[in-house]
């Protein structure tokens, strides 16, 4: 079918307004995780691992 | 490419700018990939009893290797371990414990199972799963106690290792999930559900808050809710509120109110109803549905006797559920 000279300023205009939207949205849109990596590090201190405080009940609930 | 990230783990779904963390305050965008900053670092570390859980149809008697990390999906005003679970990593020390040396700690310390409790083993998921896989491989069993606030299928591919949960049931109002726990009920209802269609041993928690959630329609809807989707044979424990945290207006829960909530729940239909955090005479013994023969008898988070015998009545060789061995 041919394109009239509407048809093909109207692609024009969408192509204008939707590339840069799509291009935005790519830019933006947030990666989706279900599960995240595994940190190597903790970002707080690190205390020895003393066995009689291990050996003892929490004082939390649970 | 973008550098959010949006955490699909639990019903929140965070969406996470690069430097911050969702908000459990573990899961952090480094550089536009989700991380969980306290894998393989616990800031509690424990042997309790399995009573103390409380998980009273589970390997009674036995101590049960506890750890929680920092952080937690849900911020309950009424929180009683808000120190570590509403606190960030950076504050509170942790032990260095990787995964696969967790086995060979439970067993030195002659735990038959380890527990992922404290905060809540939702947030520090990859932790909890291969924890959970390291130590089934040894032979020993997974307790989860949690809020159960988490998406469908990270949960299955959790439970598929899990033997048995402690599930906190706060309420079941939508209400109460929202304004006292900044939560939704449907995700917690339907996460019991699936525990429990994967075989796994739910021992639900209402921890009974005068005024918010303690009428005889709140006790009523709850035990009728576990008794169509849990079965009449699922212990329920009423657990005593202490006023803690952002909730110090509220008195301690009357012993009446717990009594009362037993006599409902036992009126819907329910086998085994529990009281704790209060001592009250027989109100954590366990007795036969049938004959009514005392089975076990406990005192704060002792086992004084366990008559069960290869997980039936003595007396009548009714069968009663649990994980007895």
């Amino acid at each position: 079918m041919d394109m009239k000279r509407r048809g093909f300023l109207r692609l024009g205009f969408a192509t204008l307004i939707g590339g840069p939207l799509f291009w935005a949205f790519e830019k933006v849109a947030p990666i989706r995780y279900t599960e995240a990596l595994r940190a190597r590090f903790y970002p707080g201190p690190i205390r020895k691992m003393d066995h009689k405080r291990i050996s003892q009940p929490a004082r939390w609930a649970g | 490419m973008s550098l959010l990230v949006q955490c699909q783990l639990c019903p929140k779904v965070c969406v996470i700018r690069p430097g911050q963390s969702g908000e459990c305050r573990i899961r952090v965008n480094l550089d536009g990939k989700l991380t969980a900053v306290t894998y393989g670092h616990p800031c509690s570390l424990n042997v309790d009893p399995m009573e103390k859980k409380p998980m009273f149809h589970f390997l009674p008697g036995t101590g049960i290797l506890s750890l929680a990390t920092v952080g937690c999906n849900l911020h309950c005003k009424n929180c009683q371990n808000w120190e570590i679970s509403q606190e960030n990593p950076e504050n509170k020390p942790a032990d260095e414990l990787p995964p696969e040396k967790l086995p060979g700690l439970a067993k030195r310390f002659q735990c038959r199972s380890v527990a992922y409790t404290y905060t809540d083993p939702v947030v520090y998921y990859e932790y909890a799963l291969d924890s959970c896989i390291k130590v089934r491989e040894a032979g020993l069993k997974n307790v989860l106690v949690t809020a159960a606030y988490i998406n469908q299928e990270p949960w299955k591919k959790l439970l598929q290792f899990v033997d048995g949960a402690k599930i906190d049931m706060k309420s079941m109002s939508e209400d109460f999930y929202r304004d006292v726990c900044g939560a939704t009920l449907r995700p917690v209802l339907d996460a019991t559900v699936t525990a429990k269609s994967m075989g796994v041993w739910i021992e639900p928690t209402n921890l009974v808050i005068p005024t918010l959630n303690d009428s005889d329609d709140d006790f009523r809807k709850m035990a009728k809710w576990i008794v169509e989707n849990l079965g009449r044979e699922t212990p329920l424990h009423l657990s005593r509120f202490f006023p803690n945290y952002q909730m110090k207006n509220l008195p301690p829960t009357p012993s009446a109110t717990l009594e009362r909530a037993r006599d409902i729940a036992k009126a819907q239909g329910l086998y085994h109803v529990y009281i704790g955090n209060i001592s009250l005479p027989e109100a954590e013994n366990t007795y036969c549905p049938s004959c009514k023969k005392l089975l076990i008898e406990r005192k704060g988070y002792e086992v004084l006797q366990n008559n069960i015998s290869a997980g039936k009545c003595p007396a009548c060789n009714k069968e009663i559920p649990g994980v007895w061995t």
